[in-house]
């Protein structure tokens, strides 16, 4: 009595804590072909989906390529029109709103909640427009400000907080080095003050000294205006210094989620078990068991039946791996499994 | 190469002050230009003669100088040597254009013909109205200093003719090709933009106009609107207020509707590719609006290849016009234009001593279409130096 008692007092918290829940979100691309478009094949990149994002917090996304971590990010933002599910944002005047089912106006408020940084920086520039211009772009399309001068300071506003030199307005896209450029993606991200950032491999198109640099300017950020992100990433090192929560993703499923540090030191699915240990170690002398998987990710198009990892997975199979599709299961107190095996 | 060379404060003073001359140095002759030219014009006014050879070569002279200094200018104006490489899209382009002599005289040969086409009835030293008039003694005279290109057939001044004949052309070159290349800007937007059966039904529209042939197109529509009275004269009063003369009007307009195919085509296909941007997905999250996203960021980024094409298919547009006369299917026997004067004069291209009344007529087509090609080929590579080709 007590347990249920105390379990709902803290999902009551959690509740209230909440930035945005995701619930059983799916992306599904038709892929036509044969005469008229005859033939529809389905791409399930993002099936069913569920998590949710908290105050202050970072839920970090990992998998390989193809395993739907942007095609998450972006159904998130709405760039792509989600097949079914619920995204619930809570904004900061406490509203919610379901960003499946916003009409225009809502979708207005939507944006200035929740910002998105793209994964190349050299490409998610317009080359064409000045940085004053594309850093400024934000508020002329959500009618945040009234004047040019007002845009102009909010503009310079935007540019300091991310490092850049007030010089830097009129200069253009491709007189910037690729840490820069991102930066610039940042500021644009920040100009609208959003509560939510959605960053969609914000480092993997920079080189490591840069990266670090861009780490800790997203660290700053978050901490000085209260931020919560949502980092997609392949890479596990970056994933666990930036986030609290981890979420691991396989075709289009989540295999794994939960705090970063129990998923890191113990990780309990065959998928996230072999792909932490393909970390290098610092350390030459430690031996460390690698665990490597066999063949390729199978096409999305036609996953396996069952678990979706039961073609590559590592541990002896029993009849429910081939057939039923695993739920999340808690396993301990805040990491979820999908793994039958586990209990 | 550095990316850029910063100047120094003395250097950059240095600059300044040179820039400073040089634009007082061009004042000066413009100025200077002008006075000669008028002061010429009142000592032979006074002196009763009107129509002076003196006062048209100082007359070139003056544009000719004067060109030279705008050109040169206005290279200054727009680069700044402080942040050559940094600099604005514009600047860059016309740091690279100036770079490129051919197409900078190519620009020059296409204005000088636009100013001479739009100011014609100035510059050209005898009237036209009536240069089909029967036999005169100056019939077929070879260029003198009163006429310089020599006279036609029925003895009217060949330059005048030249010059009245570059109206119809650039109007039917630039017209066709404006209103092609919006149809086309539009229709290519739209279909790289949407793409699905939006897309599927333009490419099979552009399969069909690009499958007729134009030519018998514009011939059996020409027999048919002709053949009709009320229609004729319709069709001769929209073409007289466009100042599209006649049979001409009716090319113009076919050739306006089934000449959107090559700027719909390079459109549509360049939009393909800049969708796939990441700034386009940058501005949805923006929540941007589908008019927003193609105009401030789609377009802008695929319009390049479109503005070298349109300059290019002004000389070709400029030509059909040009055939279409020779072949009798264009302008009116009554408006002079480089068609038909070809026409003219080819019976007589066996014969040496009457070589003027083909080769000035065919020396201005050429040119003109010469200079929109070159123009085009410079505007290429000045705009988007990855297009540049590999011969250069």
């Amino acid at each position: 009595m007590s347990k249920t008692l105390s379990n709902h007092m803290k999902m009551k918290k959690d509740q209230e804590n909440i930035r945005l829940s995701v619930k059983n979100l799916k992306k599904y691309f038709k892929e036509t072909s044969g005469f008229m478009g005859r033939n529809v094949e389905l791409v399930k990149a993002v099936d069913d989906v569920s998590f949710s994002l908290g105050k202050n917090e970072t839920i970090g996304v990992v998998g390989e390529s193809g395993c739907g971590k942007t095609t998450l990010g972006k159904t998130v933002m709405r760039i792509l029109e989600p097949t079914s599910g619920k995204i619930l944002l809570n904004t900061r005047e406490n509203e919610t709103i379901d960003i499946v089912e916003a009409e225009k106006e809502q979708m207005k408020k939507v944006r200035k909640e929740m910002q998105m940084v793209f994964q190349d920086p050299k490409s998610s520039l317009n080359p064409r427009m000045s940085i004053k211009d594309i850093v400024g772009e934000p508020f002329d399309i959500l009618n945040l400000v009234e004047s040019k001068k007002e845009k102009e300071g909010k503009v310079l506003d935007a540019l300091e907080r991310v490092g850049l030199k007030p010089e830097h307005m009129e200069r253009y896209p491709h007189e910037f080095s690729g840490g820069q450029k991102q930066r610039i993606g940042i500021a644009r991200a920040l100009a609208v003050n959003p509560s939510i950032l959605l960053l969609d491999e914000p480092t993997s198109a920079l080189d490591v000294s840069v990266q670090a640099k861009i780490l800790n300017l997203l660290n700053k950020i978050k901490r000085d205006l209260k931020l919560s992100f949502i980092f997609i990433s392949h890479d596990l090192g970056v994933v666990y210094h930036m986030s609290e929560k981890i979420m691991v993703m396989y075709l289009g499923k989540v295999v794994e989620f939960g705090d970063s540090e129990k998923i890191y030191h113990n990780p309990q699915h065959p998928y996230t078990k072999s792909l932490f240990s393909s970390l290098p170690v610092p350390d030459p002398r430690e031996k460390r068991k690698r665990i490597e998987i066999d063949g390729d990710l199978p096409s999305p198009k036609n996953p396996p039946e069952g678990c979706r990892f039961n073609t590559r997975c590592f541990e002896e199979l029993n009849e429910e791996c081939k057939k039923r599709i695993p739920p999340l299961r808690e396993i301990q107190d805040g990491h979820w499994v999908a793994c039958p095996q586990k209990r | 190469m550095p990316k850029y060379e910063r100047l120094s404060p003395e250097e950059l003073e240095v600059y300044e002050e040179f820039k400073r001359k040089e634009n007082q140095k061009i004042g000066a002759v413009f100025l200077v230009v002008v006075f000669v030219f008028i002061l010429t014009k009142w000592f032979l006014l006074t002196r009763g003669n009107i129509d002076s050879i003196l006062l048209r070569y100082i007359g070139v002279g003056a544009y000719l100088l004067f060109f030279y200094f705008f050109l040169k200018n206005i290279y200054r104006w727009y680069s700044d040597v402080n942040y050559r490489y940094r600099a604005n899209p514009i600047k860059r382009f016309f740091n690279r254009f100036y770079k490129n002599k051919l197409a900078v005289f190519g620009l020059f040969v296409a204005i000088t013909i636009i100013i001479l086409a739009v100011f014609a009835p100035m510059l050209a030293p005898y009237n036209v109205d009536n240069y089909q008039s029967s036999w005169t003694k100056f019939s077929m005279i070879p260029p003198t200093k009163r006429h310089v290109f020599g006279a036609t057939n029925a003895g009217a001044d060949l330059f005048s003719l030249c010059l009245y004949g570059a109206r119809i052309a650039l109007t039917f070159g630039i017209g066709v090709t404006a209103i092609g290349v919006s149809i086309g800007i539009v229709l290519g937007l739209i279909a790289g933009y949407y793409g699905g059966w939006i897309d599927r039904f333009l490419q099979y529209l552009n399969d069909v106009v690009m499958a007729f042939p134009f030519l018998v197109l514009v011939i059996t529509v020409m027999g048919a609107l002709l053949a009709n009275p009320a229609l004729r004269e319709s069709v001769t009063q929209i073409g007289n207020f466009l100042n599209v003369p006649g049979k001409l009007f009716i090319a113009f307009v076919a050739l306006s509707l089934f000449g959107w195919t090559g700027a719909y085509r390079l459109i549509r296909g360049k939009v393909f590719s800049v969708r796939e941007e990441e700034y386009i997905d940058a501005a949805k999250s923006l929540g941007a609006s589908n008019r927003v996203i193609m105009t401030k960021h789609i377009l802008r980024n695929s319009l390049t290849p479109v503005i070298v094409q349109a300059s290019i298919s002004v000389g070709g547009y400029i030509i059909t016009a040009a055939s279409l006369t020779f072949l009798g299917l264009g302008a009116n026997p009554s408006i002079p234009s480089w068609g038909r004067l070809l026409s003219q004069g080819n019976a007589y291209v066996t014969q040496l001593r009457y070589f003027h009344l083909t080769l000035f007529p065919g020396l201005f087509l050429t040119m003109t279409v010469l200079a929109f090609t070159t123009l085009g080929d410079g505007l290429r590579d000045a705009l988007d130096p990855t297009m540049r080709r590999n011969d250069q």
